[in-house]
């Protein structure tokens, strides 16, 4: 268990690296530089041009300014953000809270309600709820999520008045210090009145935009990998025991049919956290996503690069856990290694 | 009084192409105490039969029969909740695929004491302790160590004794053995057998194997109902039955022994097991067979009568030798006009 850990984590270090190096290398091939994207139309003069370069470090060559990235990554410092001049590091911790918690309440929805779905479906195969609900899965997969997120803002959000348009909370209303950033966290530290059900009904329409995606795909595939188990050997000798139809599938059928979607469960929330960019900017959720694409405008290389490289690492850790998860699910995964 | 009891079973399933009678009118009765054969090659509706009892068969399967009880008790009109409290504690099986048949996520300990917790007042100690118990019974040595082990960490012959255990856990009157030794290695094929009739003896339970071998048959049977085509062709005490086949495919299936082989070559019986489509109207098994005359071919036969095995023939063979047993069949045999 141990060794397997440490192979694994081992096993990213060249991953790291040449993953820094795309990202380095990508961002300098994008025409205009931090330097020029801030002068825009005004017009600098080319030895004022040339003196901020050199502040900046970009008039040396690319492989001597990649060298000496790495040596900074390696002491620890992911550098200063060239349009704001705050430390990488802080502002992309400042707003991965917002992104995580997004992330997760997006997630949860999709397990929670997908994964039940799917086995429904599995089990009465061929009946009406499971035509509905395959139905409604590609349409929930091929939906544009920003025709699916502005549709629910104008319908729950401005006809019903049911939840609020953007946002985190109602700061006209509140305001409070948020010490984890977890803003369900902090409105019930708070202990202001409504400030946990103001907070959750900000998070409910972009948690729904989110978890649309990963619903549907979770819900299609609990269905067919639990097609598949229904008709495996120890279903029917889990049947021949005399247990409960309730226990034979959401025990002894569900635990080795969970083992292709818990895979798909990691995957996408590698993705979510990597920012849900389109949610995101529909819902003005102050998350990594946004930062991230204000970053690739402003060409502010510190910031973009620090923030993929923070955000593969978390993806890399998701992965890591998901390769655990599987061994406790599916004791053959570890007893194989 | 029988313990199983079943008369004129049948089971259909709805298919694509229609209704496919996979069982056809199969009677059987197995007292307590009795080990009975179901024998037969692959498609001949042997473990359609035996799924039927247990209530395990799709729900594309449609079971009907004149009767089908079990120590008294009427199972077709049994609700499901109530079957469930029967089967495994009453009527157990196993099956062919010991190692696919055990649930690669749960260690054997989990799934054999799941069963006792299902059926049985034992605390958890109480199963416990069964469960080691009942391993060792089933000749696994290291019973507590092995209680931990996940399926895939053992071999065939190993699972399928885990699979005995937990059949035989709740004391159950009648155990269902589907191929029990078919996927196994030959040496591990007689030990299985040899702990089943052992455990048979010691229990004193109604033991049912289904198997398409006449080796293991000869080896451990009482009685014997040969089936072919969802049919029971012939049905006969194991000695008599031996002694002297009256329906030409029980005849066949002896003749297919290897060990009997004479010639280079394995003897074999022509042909397959006709499917949904290719189902014979008259006698099912005229086309392989080689007494199979004009009148097979147009007549679907009657049983004889228990002299003859119950042998579903229109020539009924004695010491080999074809016996029309009517006067019509004889007739035609002899060509002589009616």
């Amino acid at each position: 268990m141990i060794r397997f850990l440490v192979k694994r984590i081992l096993l990213t270090v060249p991953t790291f690296i040449a993953l820094i190096f795309l990202v380095f290398v990508a961002i300098r091939l994008v025409p205009g530089d931090p330097v020029e994207v801030r002068v825009g139309e005004h017009g600098i003069s080319p030895e004022r041009l040339a003196l901020l370069r050199h502040e900046l470090g970009l008039d040396q060559p690319v492989w001597k300014q990649f060298l000496d990235y790495l040596w900074q990554l390696g002491h620890g410092d992911f550098g200063r953000s060239l349009s704001t001049s705050n430390s990488v590091l802080g502002e992309f911790f400042t707003l991965f809270p917002a992104t995580l918690e997004l992330a997760a309440a997006g997630m949860l929805l999709a397990v929670v309600l997908g994964i039940p779905m799917g086995v429904v479906a599995a089990v009465k195969r061929g009946s009406i709820f499971d035509q509905g609900l395959m139905g409604l899965s590609v349409a929930g997969y091929s939906m544009p999520i920003f025709w699916w997120g502005l549709l629910l803002i104008m319908l729950v959000a401005e006809r019903w008045g049911l939840a609020p348009v953007s946002g985190r909370l109602d700061f006209v209303r509140f305001d409070y210090d948020t010490p984890t950033g977890f803003m369900l966290i902090d409105s019930l530290l708070s202990g202001e009145d409504g400030a946990f059900v103001d907070a959750l009904r900000h998070l409910m329409l972009p948690a729904i935009v989110l978890g649309t995606i990963p619903l549907a795909v979770i819900a299609r595939m609990t269905r067919s990998s639990m097609l598949e188990v229904l008709s495996e050997d120890y279903v029917r000798t889990a049947r021949a025991k005399g247990l409960s139809p309730f226990r034979v599938v959401g025990l002894h059928a569900l635990r080795n049919a969970l083992i292709p979607v818990v895979t798909v469960i990691g995957l996408m929330t590698g993705t979510l956290l990597a920012g849900a960019v389109l949610t995101e900017t529909i819902f003005s959720w102050p998350g990594v996503g946004k930062w991230l694409i204000d970053a690739i405008s402003r060409r502010d290389y510190p910031a973009l690069e620090g923030g993929i490289i923070l955000i593969s690492a978390l993806v890399i850790l998701v992965n890591l856990v998901v390769d655990l998860v599987y061994g406790v699910i599916n004791p053959r995964i570890l007893h194989g290694r | 009084m029988s313990l199983l009891d079943i008369q004129n079973l049948r089971v259909r399933f709805a298919t694509r192409g229609g209704a496919f009678t996979a069982v056809d009118g199969v009677d059987l009765a197995v007292d307590p105490r009795e080990i009975v054969a179901v024998v037969g090659e692959s498609g001949s509706g042997k473990s359609v039969a035996m799924l039927a009892v247990m209530g395990l068969l799709p729900w594309t399967a449609t079971v009907e029969a004149d009767r089908m009880s079990f120590d008294g008790i009427d199972l077709l009109g049994l609700s499901a909740k109530a079957r469930r409290r029967i089967i495994g504690r009453d009527i157990a099986m196993i099956f062919q695929e010991p190692m696919s048949s055990l649930n690669p996520c749960f260690t054997v300990g989990f799934q054999i004491r799941e069963m006792l917790k299902a059926h049985t007042g034992l605390d958890r100690a109480g199963r416990q302790a069964r469960a080691i118990e009942l391993l060792a019974k089933v000749g696994i040595p290291e019973p507590e160590r092995r209680l931990k082990s996940y399926p895939h960490q053992m071999s065939g012959g190993m699972s399928q004794r885990v699979m005995i255990a937990m059949a035989i856990s709740c004391d159950p009157k009648l155990l269902i053995a589907d191929e029990p030794t078919t996927a196994l290695d030959v040496t591990i094929q007689a030990q299985i057998l040899d702990l089943l009739a052992q455990l048979q003896r010691d229990t004193g339970m109604g033991l049912v194997l289904i198997t398409h071998d006449m080796g293991v048959v000869a080896e451990v049977a009482h009685r014997v109902l040969v089936q072919y085509a969802g049919r029971p062709v012939e049905t006969n005490g194991a000695e008599a039955l031996f002694a002297d086949r009256h329906h030409p495919y029980t005849e066949a299936l002896l003749a297919a022994l290897p060990e009997r082989a004479s010639a280079r070559r394995l003897p074999a019986i022509p042909g397959v097991v006709p499917g949904q489509f290719d189902r014979p109207k008259a006698c099912v098994f005229s086309p392989r067979c080689r007494f199979a005359f004009d009148l097979c071919r147009e007549v679907a036969p009657t049983p004889a009568g228990p002299e003859l095995g119950r042998a579903l023939c229109h020539i009924p063979l004695v010491d080999g030798v074809p016996t029309p047993v009517r006067a019509e069949a004889y007739r035609l045999r002899q060509g002589v006009p009616a």
